[in-house]
């Protein structure tokens, strides 16, 4: 006798969507972390963290990074490669927590392209849920509404009609918001900071505001998974310093693209699991700006992600990388606007300068790194480490890609005034996916039910399982796809 | 350690398996330490890095962590089977993607295995490694736009000697340098290289590529940043009474 029909791993976005399809009667989902406060996180920031380390808390960006990975327990950290921006999530929930909502399918083309490995399902299968996750987030899955919301009309769908002269297609960003009871005092109200992880609105929909937590274990960190023949049998782990077996039917990897694969690492899989290929083809996003300066004077809705911009006229796919392009409508920062005036800001009186400002425009580029780059993630020995020497071998494909936009909004007329290439400084924007894909090919390690190879009670879900993100961030999806897999599992019962 | 530096460590030999890493260990270093791209954000920030050369600091701290047993344990290093540790060291912000792998420990001896990936010039460009001991020149080789440089020689070093690195490029290149240079000193010292800051580029339609220019001064910076703090940007009224209307909630669907 189990002790639990089904035990989730992970208790962000990736299992309790799952979770949302299962009875809670018959299943636990257990999490490393503790619940997270992004309002405590704050205060905590402020009067604590910076007294003690002021030396490494040089902005904000590090306080957010510094909160999300804390861990009660101190001992669960897995640190990164220097290349990768992202920071391992200590709290419950993971990196769910820390993310701007921007919210996107990925695209026809993501679904249909051919790789490494490819999607073994297509948009339409995964349509249905990807409405009812666009729900639960509260988010308008078609871009060409002009509200885009079902909150509220978003702030810029009026003033695209002055970008409509270049970009037709332009609409505004899907943001998924908290609108929970949690957040019923003030809806969520985002002030634009851009710092959501220490927002103390708590204004972006975090898993927590999005599912009922009641069942949720914290702090039980699983460090293995026990097999007998090609069925999983039992977790074992550690909470509160002790270690704990949990036994069960089935069990539901969902605990982040590094942690799925640091889990099943650290278990003696069946001789047919896909070991060798676990923690390949790694994803993620990196990010170029261009600024550019219009001939009339730019909106500007200083909201955050929630007003930029897609421009689907400088998305897509370029030389087999898919970029999502937006144009933001927060001021462009002191240094690229620096690169876009050079030195001719110094012979500029600050009027002038200040009428500048109103005309040039941010292109942001979010770029996809290919599952072909096969940047490999091994996370032995209490160390995630990210293979940046792929990604580096890869990089000037990125300058190309720039390249290609930068000549095409040239084209349209518009006058290209600089480039600052993140990409070869860094990558990461928290969408680590592709390391224990599905795929259509024999490069899968996990069925399109998301079952592993060579186990029969072991699924996983989350970025890890996306064979492709494209240049979209991944959660809508990993919503689905645990919203389906909930399904797959509902249907074959205990 | 200093600022713009990224240090990684291997084990393995050359090119037969991947890299074990222990960056964010050595990103918890004092205030003035760091990498790359923290100090390519304080800049983007007008921080204090902005517009200055990153110190260069060797720092035996990290050479002891990286050979203590603790070390080893963490990255997973076997001496049954690896009878080398490895150093390996890029700087990606500095737009070249150079990337060289230093291999040590035999007592006071080194062997050392160079790989550089400049990928980061034009079409046009040409590119030549070389590598030098003690200026004496050792490997030299050419490669073009996108292909990784490697220079086989396998040498022995002791301790003291000086290892350069030149690539030179001739060229268009994205980045204003025309020469960068790496140095490395043998032995139990940490390698140091010279870490300029990232630069921004410019599209260039006319000559079809993206070309390095100065970073903005950071007086300027500064300048800039009053006029945009000075400036009434538009906000949405969020949060306003009124603005979550109750007949707008789950209107879209």
């Amino acid at each position: 006798m189990s002790d639990v029909e089904t035990l989730i791993v992970g208790a962000g976005f990736a299992g309790l969507s799952v979770a949302h399809k299962l009875s809670p009667d018959r299943t636990m989902i257990i999490d490393s972390g503790m619940p997270y406060d992004p309002g405590q996180a704050l205060r905590d920031y402020k009067f604590e963290a910076f007294r003690e380390q002021p030396g490494l808390l040089s902005n904000i960006v590090d306080a957010e990074a510094l909160a999300i990975r804390r861990d009660p327990a101190g001992e669960h950290s897995l640190p990164f490669s220097g290349m990768s921006v992202n920071v391992y999530a200590g709290t419950m929930g993971g990196i769910s927590n820390w993310w701007g909502g921007y919210c996107a399918r990925l695209t026809a083309e993501t679904f249909n392209m051919n790789g490494l490995i490819s999607w073994p399902i297509g948009l339409e299968d995964l349509s249905p849920y990807y409405e009812h996750a666009e729900q639960l987030l509260h988010v308008h899955g078609d871009p060409t509404c002009d509200h885009y919301s079902v909150v509220a009309p978003l702030p810029g769908w009026e003033s695209k009609e002055s970008i409509k002269r270049w970009f037709p297609a332009a609409h505004v960003n899907a943001q998924a918001k908290n609108v929970s009871g949690r957040a019923l005092a003030n809806l969520g109200v985002c002030t634009g900071n851009g710092h959501c992880a220490l927002c103390a609105n708590d204004a972006k929909a975090r898993p927590a505001t999005v599912f009922p937590m009641s069942n949720v274990i914290g702090g039980a960190k699983v460090d293995y998974v026990r097999f007998n023949g090609d069925r999983a049998v039992s977790a074992v782990g550690r909470a509160d310093g002790e270690s704990f077996e949990i036994s069960f039917d089935r069990i539901v990897l969902a605990a982040g693209g590094v942690e799925n694969v640091a889990v099943l690492q650290r278990s003696d899989l069946p001789q047919n699991a896909p070991l060798k290929r676990i923690g390949r083809c790694y994803q993620d996003h990196t990010a170029a700006e261009i600024a550019v300066r219009f001939p009339i004077t730019l909106p500007r809705l200083a909201v955050g992600a929630e007003a930029h911009y897609e421009l689907p006229e400088l998305s897509g796919y370029f030389q087999g990388i898919e970029v999502k392009t937006l144009l933001l409508t927060t001021p462009p920062s002191p240094f690229v606007l620096g690169v876009a005036l050079g030195a001719e800001a110094a012979e500029m009186s600050d009027e002038n300068i200040s009428l500048e400002i109103d005309k040039i425009g941010v292109l942001y580029l979010q770029m996809e790194i290919p599952p072909e780059w096969d940047l490999r993630l091994e996370t032995r020995a209490g160390v995630a480490s990210i293979d940046s020497f792929h990604y580096l071998e890869n990089v000037f494909r990125l300058d190309a890609v720039t390249m290609a936009i930068a000549a095409r909004v040239s084209e349209l007329g518009l006058e290209v005034l600089g480039v600052v290439p993140h990409h070869r400084a860094a990558f990461g924007g928290h969408h680590y996916s592709g390391t224990t894909p599905m795929s259509r090919n024999e490069n899968a390690v996990v069925m399109p039910d998301h079952r592993l190879i060579g186990t029969s009670n072991v699924y996983i879900n989350g970025g890890s399982v996306l064979p492709r993100c494209g240049g979209s961030g991944p959660t809508l999806s990993i919503v689905a796809m645990g919203l389906r897999l909930g399904d797959i599992l509902h249907s074959i019962g205990s | 350690m200093t600022s713009g530096h990224v240090c990684e460590s291997l084990l393995q030999e050359e090119g037969l398996q991947h890299e074990k890493v222990l960056a964010d260990t050595l990103l918890d270093y004092p205030a003035g330490t760091g990498w790359g791209f923290r100090a390519y954000r304080m800049t983007e920030f007008g921080g204090e890095a902005a517009g200055t050369e990153i110190p260069l600091v060797s720092s035996p701290e990290i050479n002891e962590r990286a050979t203590s047993d603790s070390f080893r344990q963490a990255i997973g290093y076997d001496p049954e089977r690896h009878f080398k540790v490895g150093r390996d060291m890029f700087h990606p912000g500095h737009g070249l993607g150079f990337r060289a792998k230093l291999v040590m420990f035999e007592q006071d001896r080194v062997r050392c295995l160079l790989k550089a990936a400049p990928m980061q010039a034009t079409s046009t460009s040409k590119l030549v490694l070389r590598l030098y001991c003690n200026s004496q020149l050792l490997a030299e080789a050419d490669a073009s736009y996108g292909t990784t440089l490697r220079i086989g020689h396998v040498m022995e070093l002791v301790a003291g000697d000086h290892l350069s690195i030149d690539v030179a490029i001739d060229g268009p290149i994205n980045h204003m340098l025309s020469l960068f240079r790496f140095r490395m000193w043998g032995g139990t010292q940490c390698p140091i290289l010279h870490a300029p800051q990232i630069e921004p580029i410019h599209w260039s339609p006319d000559e079809g590529h993206l070309i390095a220019s100065p970073l903005p001064d950071r007086n300027e910076i500064d300048r800039l940043a009053r006029i945009l703090e000075g400036k009434s940007m538009g906000r949405v009224p969020w949060g306003q009474p009124g603005f979550f209307r109750a007949e707008n909630q789950g209107k879209r669907l």
